[in-house]
This record gives C-alpha cells, sequence and structure tokens, in this order.
C-alpha cells in the first residue's frame, strides 16, 4: 500500500453512513450497498466536548496504554488477611460501596450493615445502640475505592472483617475484597439479624483460617484463569458464578481438605461453599479491581476506572480525571424478586460488583451466559445484542477471556465515557437486588441501567484537560 | 381544535427526514400547525413560538406536535408512526449485519468500508470523522458549519494515514462512477475531478455529458480546503490518487477561492505529475469546461437553449435571480455585474435560508414562495432560476416550478444542469419547463449572459 493509495476509494468502494436518510437512499438508487449506523444524537451541548476529545493529540495512546494495562493483568488471590491488617482499619471506621456517602444520606440496605458490622465489632450492645451511635455521627465512613478495596451491594467492611488479598504482579497493584456470605439475609443485603452477625464470627474465627491456610499451601491463586474458563461454562461473572464458585472449590478441595482440623468443620467449609454460588465473587471483583486500578491516572485517557453505587448514588471514575466521581441519582433495578417481594422493595443499585462490568464482563459477557435472561424475562437473542452493543463503547477486546458463542471474540473491554455519549449506549450491568428497608436482604436480581449524567459530566472533565479546551 | 404535543424518548430521524415529513403532513387538511423534529433547544423554542406547551426533556427526545379536533388525534399520531417508519424501512432491508451499530467508528469496521458518508448536523460532523479516520475509511463530509480548526485537524490527522478528507460542505462526490451527495449519472470515462464547488462540479459534468465525455470520478473537498488556512490538504492527496489511477487521463480542478500559496504549492504539486491538470475556475464554468475538454482532446459542441425564442430582455427592471446551488448564485453574480445589469442574485440554499427547512435542491418550497413574490413585482425585469439534476435532488423539481414560472409575466430563464442519465428524466424537465413559458440553457454561464437586462 503506497501511502495515499487510493485503490479502494477508487475502485468500487464499500460504503457506509451516518446521517441523512436520504442521501443513503440516493446511493441505493444506483444500486450500490450502503450501511448505515443507527446514530442517536447526545444531548445538546455536548457535541463540543466530544469534538475536543476527539481532537485531543493524547487520546488514543492514553485509552491504549489504560487498557492494555488493565488487559494483562494477571491478578491472584495471594492470601487472606484483615481490614485491620491490611488497611488500618480502626473499629470505628467503615468502608461502603460506591462513592462518598453519609449515614444521613445512605439508603435502607447501607445503613442496615453499617448497623450489623458495629454489632460485630462489638461497638454497640444492640441495633438501637448501634443506630444511634451512626445518628450522632461517631462513625467514620469511606467509599472501599479509596482504600483500594470493593465490596458487593453495600459493601460494608469493618476493621475484624477477612479480607482476600488479591496482588497483580504485572503492574503491582494490589486489591482487597471481604469473604461472600451467601444469599438472603446477609449483610451485604443490609441484614444485621443473630444469624447474620453469627455468620459474619464464623467467616472470621473458622472458615477465614482455613482458606488462608489452604492459600498458603496451594500458592497464588490465578483469578484471570478461573475466569476465562467459567465464562466459557455459562458465567458472566459478576450476576452468575456458579461455574467459577464450581471451580474454586474443586481447584481447593485438596489444599483444603489438608488443613489440620476436624473432618467435621472441612466438610462444613466444603458445604457452605458449595452451598453458595456467588462465592468466587469476593475474589473475582478485587481481581478486577486490581486491573483496572493499574489503568488509573493517566492523562486524557477517557476509559473508566470504576464504576460503584452506594444505595443512593452510581457514581464512575475515569483515568484521564484522577480519583474524582462523577455522580447521578442511582437507578432501581429491574428482575426477578424473590417469592413475597414487590417492585416496593427494591432499593435503588447498590455495590462495588460493577467492577465487572468495568473490567469487561458481567453485563458485557451476557453472551457467555445465555441463562442469566431469566432474572429479565428475555431471549438469549438479547443476551448476544447487549455484548454486542457493548463492543460499541469499550476500547479493547480481551483476548484472555473469550467468549466461545461468539467465535471466540474477546470479551469487549475499557468502556470509554466518549463512545457512551456519542452513541447513547449505556454499559449493561447485571445485579443483585437489595431491600430498601435496613435488615431485609435480598429481595431478587436484575438488570440496571447507569445514569447517562455520570458519562457526560466525566466526558467533559477529561475534555477540560485538554489542551483545545 | 385541541393541542397534541409528545416527546418520544430514543426515536431519532434525521433533520431532512423529519422536515419533508412534516411537509407532508402539513398537506393535509385535519392537521393545522404540525412539528415533528428533534428535540433540540431551538425546535423546542419554535414549537413556544407556535403555542405549543411543552414538557422539559433532555434535549434527544422527538418531539411531536399538532392540532387537530379531537376525534381524529389519534388517527393522526397513527398516521405520524406510519411516516416515521416508512423512512426507516429502506435500511431495514439493506441490513446485512445482525446488529446494527449506532457508531460509525464500529459500523465502518464491521463493514470493511472504504468510504463513510456523514451529514450528520455540523457540530456532531467531526468527532464522527475522527471514528471514520480511526477505522482506516475516507470521510466525505456532506455536514456544513464544521469550525474551520477542526477541519484542519481532521485533514492532517488523515494525511497521516494516507486518507482523503472530502469536505466539510461537499456537496458532490462521485467514486468509481457511484454518486455519494449530489451527484449527476454520467458515463465512465477519462476525466477525473477534484472539486471546492458541489454546483460547479454539477456544472462541468453536465457540459462532460453533453460534449459525450465521462467522468469517473468528483473527489470533492469542500469549499474551504483552497484557501491558505487549510492549503489544500485535501487537493493534493486527491490529485496524487487521480495520478495514480491508471483510468484517469486528464485531471480538472474545479476551484474557488484559492490562496495565492496554495495556488503556488498546487500548480507545483500538479507540474509533477504525469498527467494534465486544468483549472476550472468558477467565474465561467463553461469556459472552464470547454479548456478542460480541449486538453483531453474533445470538444465542447454548442451549449444548447430550449424553450421559446424569448425576445432579449431589454429596458427597466432588475435581474431577480433565485438560485438553490451557491456557486452558481456566485457565477451569475459575477457575469452580471461584468454586464453591469442590476441584479439580484439569491442563493437559497445559503444557511440563513435553511434553518428548519430542507435545502432548496430537495425541496423548493421557499423558491415557490420567492417565485410568487416576484411574480408581483413590478421592478423586477427578468428572472433567472437553476434546476439541478441528480441522486440527492428533488425527484421531479421542474413539475414543482412550472406553476409558478408560468405566472410571471417578465421573462424567465432556466439554467438546467443535468445530464441525459439523471433520474429525473432530461427532457421531461426541459419539456415541463419550456411549456411553462422559460427558456432553458445547459449552460448557468449561458443562461446568465441571456437574462442580463441591457
Amino acid at each position: 500500500m503506497t501511502e495515499q493509495d487510493g485503490s479502494g476509494l477508487l475502485r468500487n468502494p464499500k460504503i457506509s453512513a451516518v446521517g441523512i436518510q436520504l442521501l443513503s437512499d440516493a446511493i441505493r438508487d444506483q444500486g450500490t450497498a450502503v450501511a448505515d449506523a443507527a446514530w442517536q444524537p447526545p444531548r445538546d451541548g455536548l457535541a463540543l466536548s466530544l469534538s475536543q476529545i476527539a481532537a485531543d493529540q493524547r487520546r488514543v495512546n492514553a485509552n491504549q496504554q489504560a487498557v492494555q494495562a488493565m488487559i494483562e493483568a494477571r491478578p491472584e488471590v495471594v492470601g487472606v488477611t484483615t481490614a485491620h491488617q491490611a488497611l488500618g482499619l480502626e473499629r470505628r471506621q467503615f468502608l461502603h460501596s460506591g462513592p462518598p456517602i453519609s449515614w444521613q444520606n445512605a439508603s435502607g440496605p447501607l445503613r442496615g450493615a453499617l448497623v450489623g458490622a458495629l454489632l460485630l465489632e462489638g461497638e454497640a450492645a444492640d441495633a438501637d445502640e448501634a443506630w444511634q451511635l451512626c445518628e450522632a455521627n461517631e462513625i467514620e465512613l469511606l467509599p472501599c475505592h479509596s482504600r483500594g478495596a470493593v465490596g458487593p451491594m453495600a459493601g460494608v467492611i469493618s476493621s475484624s472483617m477477612s479480607l482476600y488479598e488479591v496482588r497483580d504482579e504485572v503492574n503491582q497493584q494490589v486489591a482487597y475484597s471481604n469473604l461472600n456470605e451467601g444469599l438472603g439475609k446477609v449483610l451485604r443485603m443490609g441484614a444485621y439479624s443473630p444469624e447474620v452477625i453469627d455468620r459474619l464470627r464464623w467467616i472470621n474465627s473458622r472458615l477465614a483460617p482455613i482458606l488462608s491456610e489452604a492459600f498458603a499451601r496451594q500458592g497464588p491463586f490465578d483469578v484471570r484463569a478461573l475466569l476465562a474458563q467459567s465464562l466459557q461454562m455459562g458465567d458472566e461473572g459478576h450476576n452468575r458464578n456458579r461455574a467459577g464458585s464450581a471451580l474454586f472449590l474443586r481447584e481447593m478441595s485438596s489444599s483444603i481438605a489438608q488443613c489440620d482440623v476436624s473432618s467435621a468443620e472441612i466438610s462444613q467449609v466444603f458445604d457452605f461453599i458449595n452451598g453458595n454460588e456467588h462465592f468466587v465473587l469476593n475474589m473475582v471483583m478485587p481481581a478486577a479491581k486490581a486491573s483496572a486500578d493499574a489503568a488509573r491516572n493517566i492523562p486524557g485517557s477517557t476509559m473508566v476506572v470504576a464504576m460503584a453505587r452506594n444505595g443512593t448514588e452510581f457514581g464512575i471514575q475515569v483515568s484521564g480525571a484522577g480519583d474524582q466521581w462523577f455522580t447521578a441519582p442511582a437507578n432501581t433495578p429491574e428482575g426477578i424478586l424473590f417469592p413475597g417481594f414487590s417492585d416496593k422493595d427494591i432499593n435503588p443499585d447498590i455495590g462495588d460488583s460493577t467492577i465487572m462490568e468495568t473490567y469487561g464482563i458481567g453485563g458485557f459477557a451476557m453472551a457467555c451466559a445465555p441463562a442469566i435472561v431469566r432474572f429479565v424475562g428475555g431471549s438469549v437473542e438479547l443476551a448476544h445484542q447487549k455484548t454486542h452493543q457493548m463492543y460499541e463503547i469499550t476500547l479493547a477486546e480481551n483476548p484472555h477471556l473469550q467468549i466461545a458463542s461468539l467465535d471466540f471474540r474477546g470479551t469487549p473491554t475499557g468502556i470509554d465515557v466518549a463512545k457512551v455519549v456519542s452513541t447513547q449506549i449505556l454499559p449493561a450491568v447485571n445485579t443483585g437486588m437489595a431491600g430498601k428497608e435496613a435488615g431485609t436482604g435480598q429481595v431478587g436480581a436484575g438488570l440496571v441501567e447507569p445514569p447517562m449524567s455520570c458519562f457526560e459530566q466525566a466526558l467533559v472533565a477529561v475534555a477540560e484537560t485538554g489542551d483545545s479546551a | 381544535m385541541i393541542d397534541h404535543v409528545e416527546l418520544r424518548a430514543g426515536v431519532y430521524r434525521d433533520s431532512v427526514t423529519l422536515m419533508l415529513l412534516t411537509r407532508t403532513l402539513s398537506q393535509d387538511n385535519e392537521i393545522s400547525d404540525p412539528i415533528v423534529a428533534m428535540a433540540t433547544t431551538l425546535n423546542m423554542e419554535l414549537a413556544k413560538t407556535a403555542g405549543y406547551e411543552v414538557p422539559e426533556g433532555s434535549g434527544g427526545e422527538l418531539l411531536i406536535a399538532f392540532r387537530a379536533e379531537e376525534e381524529v388525534i389519534s388517527q393522526c399520531v397513527q398516521l405520524i408512526d406510519d411516516l416515521l417508519n416508512r423512512s426507516r424501512q429502506s435500511t431495514v432491508a439493506d441490513e446485512t449485519l445482525n446488529h446494527r451499530p449506532r457508531s460509525l467508528g464500529r459500523l465502518a469496521t464491521d463493514s470493511q468500508s472504504d468510504v463513510a458518508l456523514i451529514s450528520v448536523p455540523g457540530e456532531h460532523a467531526a468527532y464522527q470523522a475522527v471514528e471514520a479516520i480511526e477505522a482506516g475509511t475516507h470521510p466525505v463530509i456532506f455536514s456544513d458549519n464544521v469550525a474551520i480548526k477542526n477541519e484542519l485537524s481532521l485533514k492532517k490527522q488523515a494525511r497521516e494515514l494516507g486518507l482523503l478528507v472530502m469536505g466539510p460542505d461537499c456537496g458532490t462526490v462521485i467514486l468509481d462512477g457511484v454518486g455519494l451527495g449530489f451527484a449527476n449519472v454520467i458515463p465512465a470515462g477519462p476525466i477525473g475531478l477534484i472539486s471546492a464547488s458541489g454546483t460547479g462540479a454539477q456544472q462541468v459534468l453536465a457540459l462532460c455529458d453533453h460534449a459525450g465525455v465521462g467522468v469517473r470520478h468528483v473527489l470533492g473537498l469542500g469549499g474551504r480546503d483552497l484557501t491558505d488556512e487549510i492549503g489544500g490538504i485535501s487537493a493534493q492527496i486527491g490529485l496524487a490518487m487521480l495520478d495514480d489511477d491508471p483510468t484517469v487521463e486528464v485531471i480538472g480542478i474545479v476551484a474557488k477561492e484559492v490562496g495565492p500559496a496554495t495556488r503556488l504549492l498546487l500548480e507545483d504539486a500538479a507540474s509533477k505529475l504525469s498527467k494534465p491538470v486544468v483549472w476550472v475556475p468558477t467565474g465561467d464554468l463553461t469556459n472552464g469546461t470547454a479548456q478542460l475538454l480541449e486538453v483531453a482532446s474533445f470538444e465542447l459542441p454548442p451549449v444548447p437553449i430550449w424553450g421559446p425564442a424569448i425576445e432579449r430582455p431589454n429596458g427597466s427592471g432588475r435581474l431577480v435571480g433565485l438560485f438553490s446551488g451557491g456557486t452558481l448564485a456566485v457565477e451569475a453574480q459575477a457575469i452580471a455585474q461584468a454586464s453591469g445589469c442590476e441584479a439580484e442574485i439569491v442563493d437559497l440554499g445559503a444557511d440563513e435560508y435553511t434553518v428548519g427547512r430542507p435545502h432548496p435542491m430537495i425541496d423548493n418550497t421557499l423558491r415557490l414562495e420567492r417565485l410568487a413574490e416576484v411574480s408581483r413585482d413590478e421592478t423586477v425585469g427578468t428572472v433567472l432560476v437553476d434546476v439541478v439534476l441528480g441522486h440527492g435532488a428533488s425527484p421531479d423539481p421542474a413539475a414543482e416550478l412550472k406553476d409558478a414560472l408560468g405566472d410571471i409575466s417578465v421573462p424567465v430563464f432556466v439554467s438546467l444542469i443535468g445530464t441525459n442519465g439523471d433520474p429525473q428524466n432530461f427532457d421531461s424537465q426541459v419539456n415541463q419547463l419550456t411549456q411553462a413559458g422559460a427558456e432553458v440553457h445547459l449552460s448557468n454561464a449561458s443562461a446568465t449572459k441571456a437574462a442580463v437586462i441591457r
């Protein structure tokens, strides 16, 4: 190909088009095919920022660097630690999911989880006392993301809680998450009844040491390799982790069985993991977090490095805009409800688990998990369509995480806020649903749309950092 | 009569489609004051001015507003739905991909396109063009109102990748015989054009067709490419491409407003090519085309004139020219001025006339209003209009114009810019216009010279 080769242009050119229908029709009238983009204009006033970003000399390389760092990360679970030990969390300091929030603005499930955490830490004798401490601002709230952690749903992490430690040697990153408690009445969904607290104590005192010993015996546990397999076994890594949890148990069973505890306890651990199809979620989330953190703070990059919700607001962080959160009121998920609950019981969107979509799986890999469509009453075609759409708003395809049903195409990875705004396609998010009232627990699972405003604000902010601004 | 106002989210149609749809509605006796438009700030203001109470929107919705008797409202909404869906069907039939992309970049990549035609509103054109360029596709930017700084950065970016940016404000492109935008049907032949003017190129095409000489490519540059601000970046790439194409024997540059530095640059570039390059200035396109044909070893036969032998205008009154083609208007202005005739030449395709309505080459509504005024104006001594044929233009412009032209008592001259292959049927256009009493010229220069009052 010579430098100014017009061969494709000047011989029977293939044409695509965006804009006026009449002009495309005029080409078809000549017997020539035209592919039309189904373009939707962004909100008034955003064209300027989109043009600035498009002209920003830094963009292409910055985004390439960001997405490659995330894709090439090789996160591994290296062990189990505690929030006090790893993050220096004190007894009245609590991490929560999503962007920063105060107790006054917190939703039911987050409040419930904080009450439960105060009980777990022994800072309150009962729920009423815990509630009063919160009302009196006697606690400190920090986003998980601000401490290198992520937590599903309410995402409350307190000082004594056991955490998985995930390390990525490629980019020298580390991230943490707590251990998954199972389904139904659980702290992360805002429940704080005695059974919830007892289970957390059992996790801290029995499960965590056994897993810790097992990891020490097994060596670093490769989470990306686990995801690569589970995505080809019907998981999407966010709202469906059956295969991943089963694979985890299969790979770790020998190391767990060798722990120096009674066979009854080993059996209890196996039963617990086996009974919780989301067991592995709290390992894949920090793995995604460690991977995405390597893409932070690259000037000019429009790639999303975190999406997270605190039950009140949806927030995103973008590589080229530092640690700034771009927030908007969270939408309420739609999906199927557990028996006995109705739509009015559903809390607005909550949890750091959208780190999975940030990483390019979850809702983005729905084509891997056709069974997930039962949550929304859609067809398998819908699952494929969602993934196809996500290729339009992402920067790359992850060669390590492939979608078998799309001929082993890589997952759509690296959300570009400019592409989101210019296509008006929002990231697809699969999520669990928490009850609105503190103490309720999980009420169902489904899909939710992030607010467009977060992406618009982030776009404008990155545009303003450029030369042409 | 009651007001019906609704905002529909997630529905987008381009402005031309919606303006033509609104025009269809306004011809319906049951519907008054229809507005079907995207809910931009401007359109929402228009609706408020028309007395509608419009709800708050995000700007991205489709606004539907009309007045009708209560019992026919739902029937009218059904009609609008039908019209909205009709405009979409042609694309569904052509769909080969199982998922139709929203983004041009993804579409161009998935469909392995060579060229991307961009006709979104001007403020959106630059970033769409970047998507095309990054997908390795040559952009044709039909949109106008693109900032010159964006044009420069697009053209520089494309040059790095060996891509040609056609436009912005590029009305006419022909690639290997396929017309994009407003383009006449002409057999393939030895001539390749690069053109800073859409209607200028169309005049050259009409005359080449008359001479029986084919044109294989027209690479539109947009009106600013030859200014010194842009420095002919696309012209240089286009020249090199045409020089490399073995089917092209002679290259024509249809030029308006050439910057002095750019002219030197292009003359130097042209002198190094293996093929002759002929400048066709828009000041007299007919003369320029004759020279182009001569270099190609052909001859421009006498340009034809049809219709009643109108007495040459003389004595009192002004020449009024109502044009759809910007370059044709400029050419007529120059010729009238040189002849010392008092002339009022209006380019109805200029931005000030096309806010909220289609270009006059697509829809003659505004020109019909102006012609009606002219017919009542006793200070007018002679009337000149252009009728531009080809793909993209109105399917039967002569039928739209003939009654209004027939109502004019002073002499009427028409520049009919078209070829024998054009979809409008050239002969039928000539017949309708001459029956309306007009004298029809294939050359705009010839029509203008006939129309001037001595």
